[in-house]
Parts: structure tokens; C-alpha cells; sequence
């Protein structure tokens, strides 16, 4: 695991190497994500300075780097990309960033990599699982509302229909699931961290299981919870995206890149007590089975 | 029969309907507890989830369209009857508003207090989030209320979801209470335990009906028992038990009928005692009499005649005297023998006492009953005895008496033979002589019946009485004990008994007299218990007490009866009783000094008196014989002879008593010879209860 005092000692610096600032967050779901950039992110080509935000040297890194000509800084995770927002006077791009809205400020070269895998490749692994899925359901924030659109898109390539509702709050999100539930075969459970609290994320996979609706989530934390499966990016699929993008922003063609740039690859797991509960044939002898990935 | 007396089965049936109803008492109290507990349980439960609704309940704070959602929450409400009132409160606490099943209500609820915001707000985000109080009517109203919050992710904390770091926003927007009211499903409850109260107890009083009959008819063969033993108490001794089939029935049943056989065995031992004398196996006194009153009525009523002999054996004094009394026993016994063979079978032969004979001849005339007499007196001439060597030839003198009509009764005929028998021993003994009435015979004895009938009267009555007479122990000079003495209560005073006794004697009533003695003498020391705790009596017993198989059993259930120690009564025998040394005296004695009781001599030194005897007497004292006191301070020959007994008594380790102590001197002499007791007139006088215990000496009149 990378941490804030693996900082590389410093060697000559050849002019074609490109000073990139790595913040990240130290928690499950970044720092892989940090490793396998770092593999794609070679010392003869780049020089990297890791700065775990929540150390106590971070501030003095990043007051070091904050006036550096040519940082670009990568950023994995919200918090690390609001440092690096707030604090770096240089290109970012982030990673594994839910909501985004608040870090595309105006003036700024800020670029992002998508934190779920592509929505069409959920609905086709989940539609290949579980062949019966007819109706899902969405519930969204109105931060994520275009969410609907592409996942209206993605459904229906697979012949699914899908039911939104949009929610202000957890207690709202629960209650509309509720009432949507006799109405849908899956609930679609994407990240909208406004909408969720972990006390409605039990309720709901709770109420979920004991009414019949199969849940797709995008963590595989969640699956112990009564979830049938998840859907989330590969960090090798995150890095690589990320390696690509930042090139492009190194090459001065920042303003081509979208704000997100999609992912490619997709990890599906499955819970197989809860398949089994569904009448899903999978092997019974694991708990959760990693399904597949593509590349 | 005491009808009061209460039935076995109903005291089982109660047992068991005690039992049963305590049993079922603590059975429904157990129910209605548990099933209290249990539905206490069980609304809390509910209770608790309805706590799981209270989101629900609280749509009105966080749906936009508020309306819908107390639209929402309206039906909802109507589903459920036991929910009273919905009522929402701001943050702040004061009300929002409030549903009840038939839509929006005026708030009727106040603000809620600080301290409950407080509580309710710190529950917030939490586990409970709710508060459950119940009302004023327990066990069936409840209040729920809980805080209504919203809560999000912060940081996008959806990729930490697990961790414990991941952190959340938490809102508060208000408050929701419901007002539950579950008295329907509890009003429910009580009237099904109630039914199943009443089932209980009547399944309670149905078992009981069926437990009696069953249980009657498990102990009938018990309650047929009944019967044969009601028969048996009442004397019967021919008594048939039912069939039984079980084996407890079968087992007291046989032991009935062992103690049935060993009752019968015994009243025929005991009718036989009654009935037969035990020294020569003839008929005894008392079964001679009813056999004469039979004898006098059937004469009477058939006009025939019979006749009484009464047979006194001559010499007989002589040969007991000088061979022994084994001897005199023996003696009587082969005269039993020579009676018996001398009548004829129909004839009655009974011994009346000592050495005299009562023979009932069936049927005869007069002449008839001198030829039969004749034959006895011939049989018993034709007796001889050897003993030690001499030869005695016995015989005897007969008095004849006629029985014609019912004009005598028995003990009249039985006097007019006794008198007929005394005439012939003052003819000159060995012959027969008929009773013929003189005016001075008649006039003794009308007198003797005249005793004997007022002594049964009382007897009957109770009309004797006890006089106590002190003696003085000589070296301590107290009282230490009295002599029981037996007056008969008259118009004309009290009367001695040496006035009445011959014919008490003669009439064969000195076993009830010393029965009734015994009884109330001890019946006196338990009466004087309080007063005199230490008393002590003497009391008189005739020579026949003994003849009483029972007497000392009788003496052992009075004592235990009166609770009177055995050691504060003394028995005053005859001479010839005592030195008699018959097995059954002998045993009868033994049993007395057992309890305790002691035993003296009376009138020591008149009858067989012999030294050697006072080696082996089984007694405690000696009482010399008045004769030897009345002229002791003039006599040198009683002197001698008093002092002689004391000291002869002294060595066999026998105490002595001196009676007919009348003077100063006397007592005297006495003290001066070691005599241990004294008793006369100078000692005291015989009064109505025993009060005196120091002796002070008067004098001499």
C-alpha cells in the first residue's frame, strides 16, 4: 500500500519527465486503485508524489507541490479531489469520484474517470444472471438525474424497462422503494451517496429480500447485506483510464477530454445464498463467486 | 351408634378437593399470569413493531407533497383499530399535526416537553430510535414516539460503506408519536380465560362426582365390614365376613377372623373361669345360683320338685391345718371327684368356698333326696387320703333343702341348706339333716338375706363410703400412711363392716366388695392429689380377692386410669391368704409389687401363724394382731411374743405394724421393741379424708 512517506528520493530530473501529484484517500476502494497506477506510471517518465491526505505531513507536501510549473495532480477519491481543488494551482484529474458535480468549477482543467463500470455492461451481466428481469427500478437524486436517461438506454438494449423515481432524502428513498417494490423485478442501486444512509441500505436490502426484489449494487460490501449482486470497475480498468486521460491532459488537449471519461471493464458478484433464495442457479458452494471480468 | 361420626370417603374426597382446588387455584393464577406475561410480551412486541412504522409515519416530514403523504398515512392508520391518534411535532416540539383513523384532528396533544425533544433528539441516527411508555391504563394503552431524521453519506462514503470510519449527515426533522390502544385484543383475552376458568371448574366438579362414586366403589368391601364388625362389638361372636377380592380387604378380613377365633377362645376361657371353680374344676358360686334361679322357676312352673345339699367336709380344718394347705387342696379335689361320682348325671354340683359343697339334685322327692344324699355320705366315707404318711378317712355333713314352689328364692334355699348342714354338724357331724324352720334359724337367716340384699342395693347405689384410719411411723413420728376402711352409709348412720361382712361372705359378695374398695380407694388418692400428693392407703382384701384371675389387671388399669403411682397403695391380706402360696396368688401378688403396690399381713399371728413362713412371704409388712396389743403393757407373755415378732420380721427384713394402739404406754413398749408402725385409737381415729401428718401424742384415756 502506498503511503505519504514512500515519496520517492529525489533523483535528476530529466526534462522529459512530468511531475504528477497522487492525493488519495487511505480506505479500501482507492488505494488499489493507486497501485495499479503507479505500475502504469513509470519513474523514467513520471515523477510521482504520493500524498495520503489524512497523514500529517500532507500539508507540507502539499504546500511544496501547490506553485510547482506543470503538476498536473491526480486525485483518487472525493476528499482527495477537493484538496486538490482547493489547494493546487494545477490540472486535475480524478478518480473514483460518485458525485463530481461540485469539483467541475469553472476555470479549472479538472477532468474526471468514471467510478461505475459502463451501465449497458451491468444490465447485460445482470440480464445474462438472471434471464426473468423485466422491471427495474431506479431511484436517483436530482443531482443525477441524466443517470436515467443512460440507464433507460442501457436497459433497453437488454429489453428491460426501468422505473425511477427521484428522492430527496434517505427516508424518502426507502419509502419510494417501498411502494415501488410490488412494480419491479431488481432495484438498481447506483451510488448516490445523498440519497443513502447505511441505516436505509440495510432496511431497504432487508425489505428487498423479503419481497422478491433482486438488488444490483455497485459495492461488493453491500452483498453481505442481502444484496444478489454487484457491478464495480476493475482498479486495473480505473488506472488505465486514468493513465490515458492524464497523457491527454499532459498533451495540453485537455479541453477535448469530457468531464467523465467512461470506464471500460466491469466485475460482477454474485451472492449465491441470496441467488439460490431466487431459484438463480449458480454454484452453491461459495458464498459470493467473482463472475467474470471483461476487458 | 354415633350417626355425627363422619364418612372415610367424604374425608378422602375432601382431602382431594382440597388438593385439586389448590392445585387448579395456582393453576389459573399461573395462567393468568403467564398468559398476562405473555401478552404483555406480546404487545410489547408489537409495539416495538410499530416502532418499524414510525418512517413510514413520518412520510409528512420528508416527501415533498405532504398532503398525499397524510393522505398516506390516513389509510394506513384505518387499517389498524388500535391505533388511537398519529400526532407530528416540529423540531422545536410544538405540533404539526395530528390523524386519527377518520382523518386530521383538531391537536389535542400539547408541545411535547423539553426533556422528551431532548431524549427523542439524541435518538436520532441511533438504535432504538424510539421511545414506548405505557399509559395509565396498564398493559393496554402505549405511546410511541421517536424522531424523524434524514441521514446521508458524507464524502461519498459509498465506497467505504463497511468501515467504521464512514462518516454520515444526520437531520432532524421532526417528531411523530402514535397512541396505541390494545384493550380490544386484552378484553378478548379475559373472556376466554374466564371461559376457560369455568371449564376448568366444572371438569374440577365432574372429577369429583366420578372420584366419589369410584371411590365408594373401590371401598365397599371396607364399608361391608361395617356390619360384621358392628356384631362383633356388640358381643357377638358368630359373625360372617363378606367375600373379598382384594388383597388389603382379604388381609384385615382374616386378621378379623383370627381375632374373632381368639375372642370366642378367650370368652370361653373366661365363661369357663366364670363358670367353674379353678382349685377342683366344679361349677362355681356364682354359676350355682343361676343355676337355681332356673331351677326355682322351672319348679315352679312345672310343679315338680328338687332339692339343694349343702355338703361341709368334717375335719377338714384339721387336715389342712396339720398337713398344709397343698394338702387341704388336694384334699378338696378328690372330695370333688367322690361328689360327682355320687349323683347322677342331671345333677348340679358346685363348690360354694372353702370346704363346703352345694349339690342340686333335679327331681326328686324328699325321700329320693335323702337316698342320694346318703349315697354321697357313703362315697365320701369310702374316701381315704394318705399324706405324710398318715391316712385320713374324710367325711362330711349334709343339710338338705327343698325346693317346692317359688316361694324362696336362691340364696334362701341356699341359707335354709346351710342351716340344715349346720344342725347336722351340731348332731354330731357325718349325717344328713332336712332343713326344718325354727323361729331363732329363721330369724338369721332373714337377717343374713336381709344384708345381703341391702349391700347389693349398695353396691348399686354407691351407698359405702371410705374412712381413713392413720398410722404412725414410730422412729419419724409422722403419719405416714392411712387404712382404708369401708362404712355403709344406713338412716341409722354409718355401719362396720364387721356387721355386715358374714353375710356378705355367706351370699358370696366379697369379690364386688373388694372390687369396689380397690376402685375407690384409688379413686380417693387421685382426688387427694392435690391436697396430699405423698398419701398413702392400706386397704383391705378378703381372702377370695384373689380368686379373681383379673384383680391385679383391674388394680394395673385403675392406677394407669387415675393416674395414681402403684407405690401409694398397700394391700392388707389375710394370714391365710398370704402363707396359702398358691401359683395363682403367688403370680397375682408378684404383678402388684410390680406396679409398685405393697403387700402386708393383717391380723399376724391368729392363724397359721409360723415363723418359717416370714422367710418366704412375699409381702412388705407384718401387722400384729390386736389381741397381742390390747393388753401389752400388763402382759409379759404379749410383750414377749411382740417383741419376738419384731425382731423375727426385722431379720426377714419385713416391717411391722401394731394395730389397736390405745395407749400411751403401748406406744411406748412398742417404740422400745422396734416396731415400725402404730395404729388405734391413741394414733387416731378412722376420718372422712386424711389431713393430719404429724403425730402428737395425747393422754391416755
Amino acid at each position: 500500500m502506498p503511503r505519504a512517506a514512500d515519496v520517492r528520493p529525489d533523483v535528476p530530473i530529466a526534462p522529459q519527465r512530468r511531475e504528477v501529484a497522487v492525493l488519495f484517500k487511505n480506505g479500501a476502494g482507492y488505494t488499489e486503485v493507486v497501485t495499479q497506477l503507479r505500475k502504469l506510471l513509470p519513474i523514467e517518465t513520471f515523477q510521482l508524489t504520493l500524498i495520503d491526505v489524512e497523514a500529517e505531513n500532507s500539508q507540507r507536501l502539499l504546500d511544496s507541490l501547490r506553485r510547482r510549473p506543470g503538476l498536473v495532480a491526480v486525485a483518487v477519491g472525493l476528499p482527495a479531489a477537493r484538496i486538490a481543488r482547493d489547494q493546487l494551482n494545477a490540472p486535475i484529474l480524478f478518480a473514483q469520484v460518485f458525485n463530481y458535480q461540485e469539483l467541475l468549477v469553472k476555470g479549472k482543467a479538472i477532468r474526471g474517470v468514471m467510478a461505475m463500470p459502463p451501465l449497458d455492461l451491468q444490465v447485460q451481466d445482470w440480464k445474462k444472471f438472471d434471464p426473468k428481469l423485466r422491471r427495474v427500478g431506479l431511484i436517483v437524486s436530482e443531482r443525477h438525474i441524466d443517470l436515467i436517461a443512460q440507464a433507460e438506454r442501457a436497459a433497453d438494449s437488454a429489453a428491460i424497462t426501468v422505473k425511477y423515481e427521484v428522492s430527496d432524502s434517505d427516508r424518502q428513498t426507502l419509502y419510494l422503494f417501498k411502494r415501488l417494490a410490488p412494480q419491479i423485478d431488481g432495484l438498481w442501486l447506483l451510488p448516490d451517496d445523498r440519497i443513502l444512509s447505511p441505516a436505509v441500505l440495510r432496511e431497504l436490502l432487508s425489505y428487498a429480500a423479503s419481497h422478491g426484489v433482486r438488488v444490483c449494487v455497485f459495492s461488493d460490501a453491500l452483498l453481505q447485506w442481502g444484496a444478489l449482486m454487484s457491478a464495480s470497475p476493475t482498479p486495473e480498468d480505473i488506472a488505465r483510464t486514468m493513465r490515458r486521460v492524464l497523457e491527454d491532459m499532459m498533451a495540453d488537449r485537455t479541453n477535448a477530454l469530457p468531464p467523465l471519461t467512461p470506464l471500460s471493464e466491469i466485475v460482477v458478484r454474485i451472492n449465491a445464498q441470496v441467488a439460490g433464495r431466487f431459484g438463480l442457479s449458480f454454484p452453491p458452494s461459495a458464498s459470493w463467486v467473482v463472475r467474470g471480468e471483461r476487458p | 351408634m354415633n350417626t355425627n361420626r363422619r364418612s372415610l370417603i367424604t374425608d378422602i374426597l375432601t382431602v382431594q378437593l382440597v388438593i385439586t382446588g389448590a392445585i387448579t387455584l395456582i393453576a389459573l393464577a399461573g395462567l393468568t399470569w403467564t398468559s398476562g406475561a405473555v401478552i404483555q410480551n406480546n404487545l410489547n412486541y408489537w409495539a416495538e413493531q410499530w416502532a418499524g412504522e414510525l418512517n413510514e409515519l413520518g412520510a409528512p416530514f420528508y416527501l415533498q407533497n405532504r398532503d398525499a403523504a397524510l393522505l398516506d398515512v390516513e389509510r394506513f392508520v384505518s387499517k389498524y383499530p388500535e391505533i388511537l391518534i398519529v400526532t407530528w411535532y416540529r423540531p422545536d416540539g410544538s405540533v404539526f399535526t395530528s390523524i386519527d383513523k377518520n382523518g386530521p384532528v383538531d391537536p389535542v396533544a400539547s408541545t411535547l416537553p423539553a426533556d422528551t425533544i431532548e431524549e427523542l433528539s439524541a435518538k436520532a441516527g441511533r438504535t432504538p430510535a424510539y421511545l414506548l411508555r405505557q399509559s395509565i391504563v396498564r398493559n393496554r394503552r402505549f405511546r410511541l414516539s421517536g424522531p424523524i431524521w434524514v441521514e446521508s453519506f458524507e464524502n461519498d462514503g459509498l465506497f467505504d460503506v463497511n468501515s467504521d470510519r464512514v462518516k454520515t449527515k444526520v437531520r432532524l426533522l421532526g417528531f411523530v408519536a402514535v397512541d396505541i390502544d390494545f384493550s380490544t385484543y386484552q378484553s378478548a383475552f379475559r373472556r376466554r380465560l374466564g371461559l376457560a376458568s369455568v371449564a376448568l371448574v366444572a371438569l374440577l366438579f365432574t372429577s369429583g362426582i366420578v372420584a366419589r362414586t369410584l371411590l365408594k366403589r373401590a371401598l365397599r368391601p371396607l364399608s361391608e365390614l361395617q356390619e360384621p364388625l358392628s356384631k362383633i362389638a356388640q358381643g357377638t361372636t358368630q359373625v360372617t365376613f363378606p367375600a373379598t377380592r382384594h388383597e388389603e380387604t382379604h388381609a384385615i378380613v382374616t386378621a378379623l377372623r383370627d381375632t374373632l377365633f381368639a375372642l370366642q377362645k378367650r370368652e370361653q376361657h373366661l365363661l369357663h373361669i366364670a363358670n367353674h371353680d379353678s382349685l377342683t374344676g366344679l361349677y362355681s358360686r356364682h354359676r350355682l345360683v343361676a343355676e337355681l334361679d332356673a331351677e326355682i322357676t322351672s319348679c315352679a312352673e312345672k310343679g315338680t320338685r328338687s332339692a339343694v345339699c349343702f355338703v361341709d367336709l368334717d375335719q377338714f380344718k384339721y387336715i389342712n391345718d396339720t398337713c398344709g394347705h397343698p394338702a387341704g387342696d388336694q384334699l378338696l379335689r378328690l372330695a370333688a371327684q367322690q361328689l360327682c361320682s355320687a349323683v347322677r348325671n342331671d345333677d348340679f354340683v358346685a363348690r360354694f368356698g372353702g370346704d363346703e359343697f352345694v349339690i342340686l339334685l333335679r327331681n326328686v322327692s324328699r325321700p329320693q333326696a335323702k337316698a342320694l344324699a346318703g349315697q354321697v355320705l357313703r362315697q365320701m366315707r369310702n374316701l381315704s387320703h394318705a399324706e405324710q404318711g398318715q391316712v385320713f378317712h374324710l367325711q362330711c355333713s349334709i343339710g338338705i333343702a327343698a325346693i317346692t314352689s317359688s316361694r324362696f328364692g336362691t340364696h334362701e334355699i341356699i341359707a335354709q341348706a346351710d342351716m340344715a348342714c349346720q344342725t347336722a354338724k351340731a348332731n354330731g357331724r357325718n349325717r344328713i339333716e332336712f332343713y326344718n324352720v325354727s323361729a331363732k334359724q329363721s330369724e338369721r337367716m332373714m337377717q343374713d338375706v336381709h344384708w345381703m340384699r341391702s349391700i347389693r342395693v349398695a353396691l348399686e347405689k354407691n351407698e359405702f363410703v371410705l374412712h381413713y384410719q392413720p398410722l404412725l411411723h414410730i422412729p419419724s413420728g409422722t403419719i405416714s400412711h392411712y387404712e382404708a376402711l369401708l362404712r355403709l352409709k344406713t338412716s341409722r348412720g354409718l355401719i362396720g363392716p364387721q356387721t355386715f361382712l358374714p353375710a356378705v361372705a355367706r351370699f358370696g359378695l366379697m369379690a364386688d366388695i373388694d372390687r369396689w374398695v380397690v376402685e375407690h380407694a384409688i379413686r380417693a388418692l387421685a382426688e387427694f392429689s392435690g391436697s396430699a400428693p405423698t398419701l398413702r392407703l392400706s386397704v383391705n382384701l378378703s381372702t377370695l380377692a384373689f380368686e379373681n384371675e383379673l384383680f391385679a389387671s383391674t388394680v394395673r388399669s385403675l392406677l394407669k386410669e387415675h393416674r395414681v403411682s402403684g407405690d401409694q397403695i398397700c394391700f392388707e391380706i389375710t394370714e391365710q391368704l398370704a402363707v396359702r402360696f398358691a401359683v395363682k396368688t403367688d403370680k397375682q401378688i408378684a404383678m402388684l409389687r410390680d406396679l409398685g403396690c405393697r403387700i402386708a399381713v393383717d391380723d399376724f399371728g391368729t392363724g397359721y401363724s409360723s415363723f418359717s413362713y416370714l422367710k418366704r412371704l412375699p409381702v412388705d409388712y407384718l401387722k400384729i394382731d390386736g389381741s397381742f396389743i390390747r393388753q401389752l403393757t400388763r402382759s409379759r407373755v404379749d410383750q414377749t411374743l411382740v417383741r419376738m415378732i419384731g425382731e423375727v420380721a426385722k431379720a426377714a427384713g419385713l416391717e411391722t405394724v401394731a394395730e389397736y394402739v390405745e395407749t400411751a404406754g403401748a406406744l411406748s413398749l412398742l417404740t422400745k421393741y422396734g416396731i415400725d408402725y402404730a395404729q388405734g385409737f391413741y394414733i387416731g381415729r378412722a376420718v372422712a379424708q386424711p389431713t393430719e401428718t404429724i403425730f402428737e401424742a395425747q393422754p391416755s384415756s
